[in-house]
């Protein structure tokens, strides 16, 4: 059963995320053209490169805002779909096919976290549709980036990995966050949507706490480790075990209030 | 084993215990039967409807359908009818019925086109250019197309012209297999007494009476309508 409330839940969301897609590349492919027109001094017969400045300017502001927006309805979709799908009308439905609670969950899980990492995906080749063989970052920049990916110590191969797997835990603890807020948020008898987002930022506001006095006290006991492999080796390790417990919590007080207070109205 | 549900003491309070909707019912249903769980506003039939399908959890007692506990095997066996429309608004009636066909084994798709038909309702047609009546027939077209062994129907004539309750109700009649149990919760008597087997009278979360309608005709001398507005004569 879980294949077949995976395939409703992708084709659910699908139109709207391949409109937005769609859209992020067209206005990619728009500033890529922009940048290639300013590079061939298409903008010449201006006195100044005002507009030259202007258009790749212009353009390349559209499209950040447009990678703002994705990551924003990515998130809202996700939501919405939890929401709609569980906790309203279309609840009685989803909650009286025969599928346990947690295949419902688990399903959701899995299209959240995937739409998730292919808005990440369509991200970085929008972002490669812009810039890759280009000028347009300059040598300065690329220069700042690679030594930034060195201070990181993501040129080692075991770091790099441990980035990767920390960046996969924390899409699954974001997912695994919104819908405990939404189930937490259906408890209320009004103001459901408002309550699960509050609920959301208390929780982040208590996990950014958390993160902060783990800082500090990994700062304190590694002093002296700064910036070698063994510092990040450790540091990312338990960040990915601090994301991993967080999304299990998660999960598991998600299931227990589908099971045990499920307020459907 | 005769009964399709039973349940003994099912408690079910909400705001924190502060109100209580159901206080502690016990009974039981035959297969086989038609019954009306019958009832004012606030009695508690909807609750009692939504923790049979598992939609609430009872804070007390206990309920099982065909011998099990609510769950993943009982609404294998349960058609259930509610009172919102569950669809979502942009959904197709023919994706409605690839849905339930997915996941109801006993979900029988001819049947279900065959109704559509004889209603003038187009397969194309999404949910959102219908009337309230033609939705509710189309989700009780969907439902009565199973072959359910516990059909429960929320209200199901609530928010339909006279005429289509008769459809509604002949269309509940006629395409239930009489081995199946039809849960039937209503406030409009006079219109379903005609196929009523058994009556549930609930008040303020108690059960009043559990009678066969023709008995209770015969002893009260009246219809069960007549019998509900004396019962619950405010």
């Amino acid at each position: 059963m879980l294949g077949k409330l995976l395939k409703y839940d992708y084709r659910a969301n699908g139109f709207y995320f391949l409109l937005i897609y769609g859209v992020l590349m067209g206005i990619a492919v728009v500033a890529r053209l922009s940048i290639v027109m300013a590079d061939a001094r298409y903008f010449a017969f201006a006195d100044s490169h005002v507009l030259s400045v202007m258009a790749v300017g212009g353009a390349v502001v559209t499209y950040l805002l447009a990678c703002g927006a994705v990551v924003v309805l990515t998130f809202l979709l996700i939501a919405m779909r939890f929401y709609k799908n569980l906790m309203g009308p279309e609840g009685y439905l989803s909650f009286t096919l025969p599928v346990s609670k947690g295949s419902h969950l688990a399903s959701k899980m899995i299209s959240g976290v995937s739409y998730l990492l292919l808005s990440y995906l369509v991200l970085l080749v929008s972002a490669m549709v812009v810039t890759v063989g280009t000028d347009f970052l300059g040598d300065p920049f690329i220069l700042l980036f690679r030594s930034a990916l060195d201070a990181l110590r993501m040129d080692h191969l075991l770091i790099f990995s441990l980035y990767i797997i920390e960046g996969f835990m924390t899409t699954v603890q974001i997912v695994a966050v919104i819908y405990l807020s939404i189930c937490i948020g259906q408890l209320a008898t009004k103001h459901r949507i408002l309550g699960a987002i509050g609920m959301y930022l208390a929780i982040y506001l208590a996990l950014g706490m958390i993160t902060m006095l783990g800082s500090v006290i990994f700062m304190r006991l590694l002093e002296g480790y700064e910036g070698t492999v063994f510092y990040y080796g450790i540091t990312k390790s338990v960040t990915i075990l601090f994301r991993s417990l967080v999304a299990a919590g998660s999960l598991a007080g998600s299931l227990l209030l589908m099971k045990y207070r499920l307020n459907l109205e | 084993m005769n009964s399709i549900l039973e349940c003994r003491n099912l408690e079910k309070s909400y705001n924190g215990g502060r109100t209580k909707a159901l206080k502690g019912i016990s009974l039981s249903l035959g297969k086989g039967r038609i019954v009306g769980l019958l009832g004012p506003n606030g009695s508690g039939k909807t609750t009692f409807i939504k923790l049979v399908n598992g939609l609430l959890s009872p804070d007390n007692g206990e309920l099982y359908v065909g011998g099990y506990p609510v769950g993943v095997e009982t609404k294998q066996m349960i058609s259930y009818l509610p009172e919102v429309t569950y669809f979502g608004r942009s959904m197709k009636v023919h994706q409605m019925i690839s849905y339930f066909g997915d996941f109801y084994e006993d979900f029988d798709a001819g049947r279900a086109y065959e109704m559509l038909h004889r209603l003038n309702i187009n397969p194309g047609d999404s949910l959102k250019t219908m009337s309230k009546g033609t939705k509710e027939k189309v989700q009780l077209i969907m439902v009565m197309s199973r072959n359910a062994e516990l059909y429960v129907l929320d209200e199901p004539i609530g928010g339909v012209d006279p005429a289509a309750r008769d459809y509604i109700l002949s269309t509940i009649v006629s395409n239930y297999n009489p081995e199946s149990t039809i849960l039937l919760s209503t406030h409009l008597i006079a219109d379903v007494e005609s196929i009523l087997d058994d009556v549930i009278f609930l008040k303020d979360g108690n059960i009043l009476l559990v009678e066969p309608a023709e008995r209770l005709r015969k002893e009260r001398g009246c219809s069960v309508d007549e019998a509900f507005r004396e019962v619950f004569r405010c």
